[in-house]
């Protein structure tokens, strides 16, 4: 017997990062499966994950409709920040930011993720939050296209930052993508500590 | 003698609004988190590379993730002058040999860990810090399997099977 409890139409809407009203018209018109207990719909995420898996909100072969652009981007944001306040981001040790990203990436509209992840990477406000997600980044097993990478390694080498900097060389020496050796190439480090690091990811890259 | 320690070094560089010479408070939470007012350290015989690959070893073979690391070092005689005091703890490391090199640096109010701050600053300007790629730190994870100091089976799972199919087909 199934002990999967029932959960809200709020606990939906965050699941599949979508506004609510989605949920209620995807009930309406493609049989989202919900059950209704007195003026309450309820869900189990279960039978939600497979729903998505089968298509269910793609019509005509639309993919599913994406989640709210303002909605990915401030939960994504609120929970890394969450995550860094609780507990720096350590070398050596895993971090929940990580996961956070694992799950905005497994979202329906990944490029919507992507494209919010490259931002948060490279946020110039906040260089140190900006530093902590692409550490957590470069721990994820080849996030993205090759392409991608590289834009993100590219962008956030040009920080001011060092913090940042530094946190790009390291993501870019643990996908090892014989792609970055380029860009790593052509970024020129002025803090000399640094620069032997780039050095060394290069040979090591290179090989 | 010295007493070493995992850092993120880039942290310790001037950062945002700040001026030449001031530590960070970025740094200091992230980097000197106390546990029961105690900050774990490593003692290392000197600043000689080989001697500093112990203590990152000790330190790399505890963790759960393979990154690159930043090892600092500072003397234990300018510790002591600061008046701070240490004991010899047991290290949460799985090189059983190294187990005996950690100490705690003790009774640290914000005062003594400000002291502690501005001496692994002062190390870092001096140099006395080393960083150990992703690839090297995972080079001495295998060298010490492969020398029977660790055992693969003490390592967190995402360590293993990464040090452990290096070792298969070295």
């Amino acid at each position: 017997m199934s002990t999967e409890a029932w959960v809200s139409v709020e606990a939906v809407a965050e699941h599949l990062s979508v506004a609510r009203d989605s949920i209620y018209r995807w009930i309406k018109h493609k049989q989202l499966p919900a059950r209704r207990v007195g003026r309450l719909w309820k869900f189990k995420l279960s039978q939600i994950d497979e729903w998505v898996r089968s298509g269910g909100a793609a019509t005509q072969g639309r993919r599913l409709q994406p989640p709210a652009p303002g909605l990915l981007h401030d939960r994504l944001d609120a929970l890394l920040s969450g995550a860094y306040e609780v507990e720096p981001v350590e070398d050596g040790i895993a971090h929940p930011g990580e996961h956070i990203l694992e799950d905005a990436l497994r979202t329906a509209d990944q490029q919507s993720a992507l494209g919010r992840i490259s931002e948060l990477c490279a946020d110039p406000t906040r260089p140190g939050f900006a530093a902590s997600t692409l550490r957590c980044l470069g721990r994820l097993q080849s996030p993205g296209s090759s392409v991608w990478r590289a834009a993100v390694i590219r962008a956030a080498l040009a920080s001011p930052a060092v913090e940042l900097r530094d946190a790009a060389v390291q993501a870019a020496e643990s996908w090892s993508d014989q792609d970055l050796v380029q860009v790593l190439r052509s970024h020129r480090e002025t803090q000399p500590w640094l620069n032997r690091y780039v050095k060394e990811v290069i040979e090591d890259l290179g090989v | 003698m010295f007493l070493a320690r995992k850092i993120t070094r880039a942290k310790w560089l001037q950062g945002p609004r700040l001026g030449r010479g001031e530590i960070g408070a970025d740094a200091v939470t992230a980097d000197l988190r106390t546990s029961g007012n105690a900050l774990s350290f490593w003692r290392c015989d000197s600043g000689v590379e080989n001697q500093v690959e112990r203590v990152a070893l000790a330190m790399a073979a505890a963790g759960n993730r393979i990154d690159k690391l930043d090892v600092v070092w500072i003397a234990e005689g300018d510790l002591a002058a600061d008046g701070q005091s240490w004991e010899a703890t047991d290290g949460r490391t799985p090189v059983a040999e190294l187990r005996n090199r950690h100490v705690d640096l003790q009774r640290l109010d914000y005062v003594r860990l400000g002291n502690v701050a501005r001496r692994v600053a002062a190390a870092i300007a001096s140099e006395w810090c080393l960083r150990f790629s992703r690839r090297r730190v995972k080079m001495l994870l295998v060298a010490a399997v492969q020398r029977g100091d660790l055992d693969l089976a003490d390592l967190a799972e995402r360590v293993r099977d990464e040090v452990g199919s290096a070792v298969n087909t070295a």
